[in-house]
């Protein structure tokens, strides 16, 4: 027995000297090879396995909640791109719009566009009087309450409020939609659409056209007074009430940096009489 | 802002659905139980088949070949008894593969506190012991062999070798008894 046991414990001692011949890493590589048949052998079953193991609720919230935050930002992105300015000194101001096109616009006109988006679609919302300057690329689309201006060309003058709209085209061509129509008009061409008719454009020649000038000048050529004191109201902030008779039209450069004078010189002509009250508002009217 | 609105409704029927999938299935063998069985399981099966077939490319693809053909066969399993399952599988694509040469093991020896410098006398002489022991190893009938081995080299009580093999532990020990009897036998008139 004791010979036995000596040969036992040999044994043992050499026994647990022993491992099987694998090399250490091949538990792991053998597993990714099985993970990888199972994989490709799937075919009509369920391919959910390892390495893509299926999502419980907590997985698919925060993927849920991955891509409503990418959503959200992604609006929230293109959301601060939103610029709206309005004119509020008290002379012309420049912009520069993100594709270096400048815009030039009276005291009191607005202008809204998206820089994020501006790659992709330059547009702008315009109310008051203007002057685009564009530089050449995509469609430039200036959209007013009344009709859009397409750029064709590169420089105009728009003027418009929430019923009327002038456009004069000083270099190229531009072209105006509203919901009567189209018109295409060139260099030195003025259009004009009275209460968003389009049956009453008027196509004028180069004398007719309102000058963009960076002063504190207003320049008109046989414009309607409705139109002029429009002006005035916007450039000036206040509110006009108007009693002129609607057929007459006013030729004229007025300075609006001197409010009183500016009003007398507009009257002259019409012999018209300028009325202020004490909430600041003004009535314009015959004799 | 429509999707954020949409999210409970969408994680509610998520849950639902998750719910009662396992209410259906509730003995099916989920991925992570499949995966967690391999890291338990896989190095005693790829050694249980070495240890039977002293080939350790063959041991290694029959190994991997069990648990894909468990992973195919989750849904008709029973999970409390995936160890005997994958070890019953193992040893059934072995017998079909196994050629019937002669058993030659090739044990890797560990590198452990035993590098004392010894005489060359005695490094041959324990070359020699290693080399009859493992040619005796492969005298060893099946059955024994593979359960003497799983309990001197990875360890295995008993009891987990009667587990995964499906055999009482009786029948356990009678094997270990045998092994351990023919090596000794093979062993005593050489050394």
């Amino acid at each position: 027995m004791g010979r036995d046991r000596e040969i036992e414990e040999r044994i043992d001692r050499h026994i647990s000297g022993w491992k099987a011949p694998f090399e250490y890493d091949s538990e792991s590589r053998a597993k990714s090879a099985v993970m990888q048949r199972i994989s490709d052998n799937a075919g009509g079953e369920s391919r959910t396995y390892i390495g893509e193991r299926k999502p419980n609720s907590y997985t698919w919230l925060k993927v849920a909640a991955a891509v409503a935050l990418i959503f959200t930002a992604g609006i929230a992105y293109f959301l601060t791109g939103n610029k709206d300015i309005k004119n509020v000194s008290e002379s012309f101001t420049a912009i520069n719009l993100p594709d270096g096109s400048t815009v030039l616009f009276t005291p009191g006109s607005t202008i809204s566009y998206n820089s994020r988006l501006w790659r992709w679609n330059r547009t702008v919302k315009f109310s008051g009087e203007g002057y685009f300057n564009v530089k050449s690329g995509s469609a430039f689309t200036v959209n007013t309450q009344v009709g859009n201006v397409e750029v064709l060309g590169t420089a105009f003058t728009l003027w418009a409020d929430n019923k009327d709209m002038f456009a004069h085209c000083t270099e190229g061509s531009v072209r105006v939609r509203n919901a009567g129509g189209e018109m295409t008009i060139v260099s030195g061409e003025f259009i004009d659409i009275q209460d968003g008719d389009m049956a009453a454009v008027m196509l004028f020649n180069t004398q007719g056209f309102i000058s963009p000038r960076p002063e504190r000048f207003l320049s008109f050529e046989s414009v309607p007074v409705a139109i002029v004191l429009n002006e005035l109201e916007r450039s000036l902030r206040l509110k006009i009430k108007n009693e002129l008779p609607s057929n007459l039209v006013y030729s004229g450069i007025l300075d609006i940096s001197d409010e009183n004078q500016c009003f007398q010189v507009f009257c002259k002509p019409f012999g018209a009489i300028v009325d202020k009250n004490a909430d600041g508002h003004v009535s314009i009217h015959l004799k | 802002m429509v999707i954020v609105s949409y999210l409970p409704l969408a994680l509610f029927k998520t849950k639902l659905e998750n719910t009662e999938g396992t209410n259906r299935n509730r003995e099916k063998l989920t991925a992570q139980e499949f995966e967690r069985a391999f890291d338990l399981y896989y190095k005693n099966v790829r050694n249980f088949l070495y240890y039977k077939t002293s080939q350790s490319e063959l041991a290694e693809d029959v190994a991997q070949d069990a648990f894909v053909k468990l992973w195919e066969t989750r849904d008709k399993i029973d999970k409390s008894s995936i160890k005997a399952y994958v070890f019953t599988i193992a040893n059934n694509l072995a017998i079909n593969q196994l050629k019937r040469d002669q058993l030659k093991f090739k044990f890797l020896k560990l590198q452990g506190d035993k590098m004392d410098i010894k005489s060359p006398e005695y490094l041959l002489e324990m070359q020699e012991f290693d080399q009859k022991l493992q040619d005796t190893l492969a005298k060893v009938p099946d059955g024994a062999r593979e359960v003497f081995l799983m309990n001197r080299i990875d360890g295995l009580k008993y009891r987990e070798i009667a587990e995964m093999l499906g055999l009482s532990m009786k029948a356990v020990e009678k094997r270990m008894s045998r092994a351990l009897a023919i090596l000794r036998e093979e062993i005593k008139g050489k050394f």
